[in-house]
């Protein structure tokens, strides 16, 4: 398989140091989190991305998730000067998403890496579609999610070759 | 016509044309939070389709590529027809309760690389030599992407969705509000795009031509080369890895260098013709051992698509 060194770690929590994939110098040292790039209000109209899959009764994705109305090139993180390092991960606990949706309460995949492990989507954006991507930078095979704006469900589980290998998503 | 058959699309007939221009690209995500009008458009814009990926790639080690497997998937011209029925209908029914103003950004102006999800152009990574040596592993044209936007806070809400204060026992001043709001009627009405079938065979072909013995062949060649560049890395999935500039606006001299790297050695491996090769003779396969759903599936996305073109005929 590929690009599985990230699977299963928690990235979170203090002294993390930046022993890194490729590029992203090994010298980084002051480390921020990140797992809400979404600008909507209450976050109601997002891109969600799960760390669960779908339930199959319910539809909804009861797990961590991260939200974004931005496409991510990277789904690792990036360095904006080289020292400095955001990371993106999977945030859950409490009721991240107001309305009717109640994805995103659920505790598993908290503080999880975002890059190769998400399961299941939620394209809440109006007016875009979202495709997430194998590979950083747009690469390798898709899968494209068309708008709900709000309401969209069920999610949608990613499909077999890019569940755990979630790398990039383009808003189009 | 909404669409072309499986067979003109199996064809893979060049259309359009595949550059993302940058004039396009151009614009700047902004986010609305008012009244249902976008920013960060520029006013009256309009579609330019020529700059939609083509369905058979024009330039770079994938071009003339079309996998069998593109006649079932749905296109990003389809997709995008779609939406404008998804945004028509909406708003024809937002003007039944006085929303005349509901209008969110259209669709089409800030397309994918790829024509469908296979993205052949970079489907094997990066493949493109003109395009490495000017955007490394960036997207050409750079980063702008559609208006956030979302519809405005208060009654246009309640009435969109079909809950909040002033939606009062299913009605709004007086007028019945659908179940689910304007957006319950719509997704009745349109229904959704959905394959799974025409999605498995597309990634497991993938999947399973990673053993084949030329693919790995020509992999572990184009790794060699790399080295030979000063590069250690194994498979092309993995080149990015090495820079830490596809977050950034532009790219680094070391990512287009690295990014020239990557795409001479798909050359020279032949990787790219090789592994598309291997990936045909899998999907010629399974689309014959699966042929029937496959159309079956394809057909209820066609119904879906008929009734998105109606609705935009409308």
């Amino acid at each position: 398989m590929f690009a599985r060194w990230a699977r299963g770690i928690a990235v979170t929590g203090a002294g993390f140091l930046a022993v890194m994939q490729g590029g992203v110098p090994a010298q980084a040292v002051s480390t921020s989190y990140e797992s809400d790039v979404c600008s909507s209000s209450g976050n109601q109209y997002c891109f969600e991305i799960y760390y669960n899959s779908a339930g199959a009764t319910t539809g909804y994705s009861y797990s961590s998730c991260f939200l974004a109305n931005q496409s991510i090139s990277d789904h690792y993180g990036y360095s904006p000067n080289g020292v400095v390092l955001v990371r993106y991960i999977f945030r859950g606990g409490t009721d991240r998403i107001t309305g009717s949706n109640p994805g995103c309460t659920g505790g598993e995949g908290d503080g999880i890496a975002l890059k190769n492990e998400a399961a299941s989507v939620v394209n809440n954006e109006c007016s875009v579609n979202n495709i997430v991507y194998y590979n950083s930078g747009y690469q390798g095979t898709s899968q494209t999610i068309t708008p709900g704006c709000g309401s969209d469900w069920p999610a949608t589980n990613l499909k077999a070759e890019l569940k755990n290998e979630n790398a990039s998503h383009k808003r189009v | 016509m909404l669409r072309t058959s499986v067979s003109d699309r199996a064809r893979g007939v060049a259309a359009g044309v595949v550059l993302i221009t940058a004039a396009l690209l151009a614009g700047c995500s902004a986010e609305q939070s008012g009244q249902g009008a976008a920013q960060g458009a520029s006013a009256g814009s309009k579609v330019d389709e020529r700059a939609w990926p083509a369905r058979t790639p024009v330039s770079g080690l994938t071009k003339g590529m079309v996998l069998p497997i593109e006649g079932y998937l749905i296109s990003y011209p389809e997709t995008v027809a779609w939406q404008r029925a998804q945004q028509s209908l909406w708003k024809r029914c937002m003007q039944r309760y006085g929303f005349n103003s509901f209008n969110p950004p259209e669709p089409g102006m800030f397309p994918p690389p790829g024509y469908d999800d296979a993205n052949m152009a970079r489907r094997y990574g990066i493949s493109d030599a003109k395009e490495a040596a000017r955007y490394g592993y960036h997207l050409p044209g750079g980063r702008g992407e559609p208006p956030v936007w979302e519809p405005g806070q208060g009654a246009e809400r309640a009435v969109f969705s079909g809950s909040g204060g002033q939606v009062e026992s299913g009605s709004y001043k007086g007028a019945e509000v659908p179940e689910g709001g304007c957006q319950g009627e719509v997704k009745k009405k349109l229904g959704r795009i959905s394959y799974t079938l025409a999605s498995k065979v597309e990634f497991a072909s993938l999947e399973e031509s990673r053993n084949v013995p030329a693919v790995r062949s020509a992999v572990s060649d184009w790794s060699a080369c790399m080295k030979s560049h000063g590069y250690r890395v194994e498979h092309p999935y993995k080149a990015p890895n090495l820079i830490s500039t596809l977050g950034s606006e532009t790219p680094s001299s070391a990512e287009t260098a690295l990014a020239v790297a990557d795409v001479g050695c798909k050359k020279s491996s032949r990787l790219v013709e090789v592994w598309f090769g291997a990936e045909k003779k899998i999907q010629d396969r399974r689309i014959e051992e699966n042929q029937l759903a496959l159309d079956e599936e394809r057909k209820k996305n066609d119904a879906v698509l008929k009734t998105a073109s109606r609705s935009n005929d409308y």
